[in-house]
């Protein structure tokens, strides 16, 4: 009895969420996976292994980060409308979703397309690459799926298809299905009409499996960029751990992100944090505008545009956008007003995208 | 401070020497403090989720749980052994009842653990400690959360989910508070303070 007193005592105690670009002692991601992408993950050994696990089962990631489709106004983008959604893998209709909101026409025949980029969560891959299970590897169940009419392309082909930049690291494996051309895993892209620079990971503290945060940097064509990073927290850690942490995940989930980013600002510019203009969005997995993790990183993001107020998974405010202009000063570029909105299809993923404009500076 | 002193000190008893009992009075403060952090703990984990303080909110809110019911098995324990003792067993029950939930479940959740299991089964122990009012709070707090729910548009499930765990973890603390403040000396009063063992 005393030690149940005691542990939930100290539960809401935030365990360590600090990161580190050191992975000496990884044995996953393997060094030679992603060698162009910056890397952060958590300091604390305990995370460490329990990533590894998770990790193990899924392929390398993906950096294809000039478009083959270049949008129409390429060599001098001034404003970049920025698309936010959780594909629900195979589930949400992503080909459709491209043509119907960023009006593009994939195929044979590929059309330019004002300039955009899309940050996903859940976009699922199949293939050879993805490793098979060994006796310690962590393999998640298969995203939940809606039934649709059509094809059940993967991130991978669908960017060819389209021409689009991608950026794809996968958290998990998405099941344990092997397939006839492979095997599948699940995480974060970034696909977009304009070249993506400087991709960058992090790995969020280990709750209840393998979350991610993925960036890259758009510029703009005055010299402007802005920094957009697609997020995926976890939705609820095992009991045992939501009763003695405080339901504490998501917090944990937030605060690393934060301080990573403080880091790879410090590690890209001489000690300086704040720098560049950002905007993170994704699928936060909260069920509430006032959540706690919100809260933080609304504090690390002061010009975040004001939450909807309405239901992006259900009735729940799951998904998110977050902003900061940096220390850019007046000559940096900003979210234009009245741009932010769910949108009213879900294209059949349990998800509604959200869509914002973010206009360069001079 | 004035519920603390009133679960300590129980109306009769005050003025009153009494037989008090050394080692049911320190297993009712620790049952009671477990007691009280469990719920505690569940009825502020959704409230505290929306503040920014959010799991240092769920700690004080079990802290300040977990020194009422102490204060309160503290009282029961040293004061009426035998209710101490039904209310153990009770708290026994629960957390068997509730291993035994939490094991059933282990094949239809994902990453299911054993002590996702010991989880429910120590809530179920805090809750078999006050059934009553645990009963009374979460069917008190569950009406009048579904009732805000259907009628004050924006609350939604999670704020009927909210007044419904709220309610169970008020039941929990006011029955060991009456509990304590209702307990009686089972024998004559007897001339002088001793300490029974």
């Amino acid at each position: 009895m005393a030690l149940v007193t005691a542990a939930l005592s100290v539960g809401g105690c935030i365990a360590s969420y600090r990161t580190t670009a050191d992975l000496a002692d990884r044995a996953c991601p393997p060094a030679h996976a992603a060698p162009a992408m910056g890397w952060y993950a958590p300091a604390a050994v305990r995370d460490r292994g329990a990533l590894d696990a998770w990790c193990a089962g899924v392929g390398p990631s993906v950096l294809d980060t000039l478009p083959a489709t270049r949008a129409t106004t390429l060599g001098g983008v001034e404003a970049l409308r920025v698309l936010v959604w959780n594909v629900s893998a195979g589930g949400g209709d992503l080909l459709g979703f491209l043509e119907s909101e960023a009006g593009l026409r994939c195929g044979p025949t590929r059309a330019s397309a004002p300039p955009f980029v899309l940050l996903a969560q859940e976009a699922y891959r199949r293939s050879g690459e993805v490793p098979p299970a060994r006796s310690r590897t962590r393999v998640s169940a298969p995203a939940a799926e809606r039934e649709r009419a059509g094809p059940r392309a993967d991130v991978t082909t669908i960017a060819a298809r389209c021409g689009l930049a991608l950026v794809y690291v996968p958290a998990v494996r998405n099941g344990g299905a092997e397939f006839p051309d492979g095997r599948e895993d699940r995480g974060n892209a970034l696909l977009a009409n304009v070249p993506l620079h400087d991709p960058i990971v992090i790995e969020l503290p280990a709750e209840d499996s393998r979350r991610l945060v993925i960036a890259a940097t758009i510029r703009g064509g005055t010299g402007d960029s802005l920094r957009v990073m697609s997020l995926h927290f976890t939705l609820l850690p095992k009991l045992w751990r939501n009763l003695t942490t405080g339901n504490a995940a998501r917090v944990r989930h937030a605060l690393g992100m934060i301080d990573a980013l403080e880091r790879l600002e410090a590690d890209r510019s001489d000690g300086a944090v704040g720098q560049s203009a950002t905007l993170a969005a994704g699928d936060a997995n909260t069920w509430s505008d006032d959540d706690a993790a919100l809260q933080r990183l609304r504090l690390a993001f002061p010009d975040s545009p004001a939450p909807l107020g309405e239901g992006t998974r259900g009735p729940f405010p799951a998904d998110h956008v977050f902003f900061r202009r940096g220390n850019t000063g007046l000559r940096g570029g900003g979210l234009l007003e009245g741009t932010y909105r769910r949108l009213p299809s879900d294209y059949n993923s349990d998800h509604h995208p959200l869509v914002i404009t973010y206009r360069f500076g001079r | 401070m004035l519920t603390l002193g009133l679960v300590v000190f129980p109306p009769g008893q005050a003025t009153a020497q009494v037989d008090w009992h050394l080692w049911p009075s320190v297993g009712g403060a620790a049952l009671g403090a477990a007691s009280g952090a469990v719920v505690g703990s569940l009825g502020s984990i959704l409230p505290c989720n929306d503040t920014y303080a959010g799991p240092h909110c769920v700690r004080w809110v079990a802290v300040g749980a977990a020194v009422v019911g102490a204060a309160a098995g503290l009282a029961v324990g040293g004061v009426e052994p035998d209710r101490m003792g039904a209310m153990a067993v009770g708290g026994g029950v629960g957390l068997a009842a509730g291993t035994v939930v939490g094991l059933a479940l282990t094949p239809f959740i994902e990453r299911w653990a054993p002590e996702d299991a010991l989880a429910v089964g120590i809530v179920g122990g805090a809750i078999g400690t006050a059934p009553i009012g645990a009963a009374i709070g979460f069917g008190a707090g569950a009406v009048v959360g579904l009732a805000v729910w259907q009628t004050v548009p924006g609350f939604g499930s999670p704020g009927a989910a909210t007044v419904a765990l709220g309610g169970l973890a008020a039941g929990v603390l006011v029955e060991w508070v009456i509990r304590a403040a209702s307990a009686e000396q089972s024998e004559p009063v007897s001339v002088g303070f001793r300490v029974a063992f």
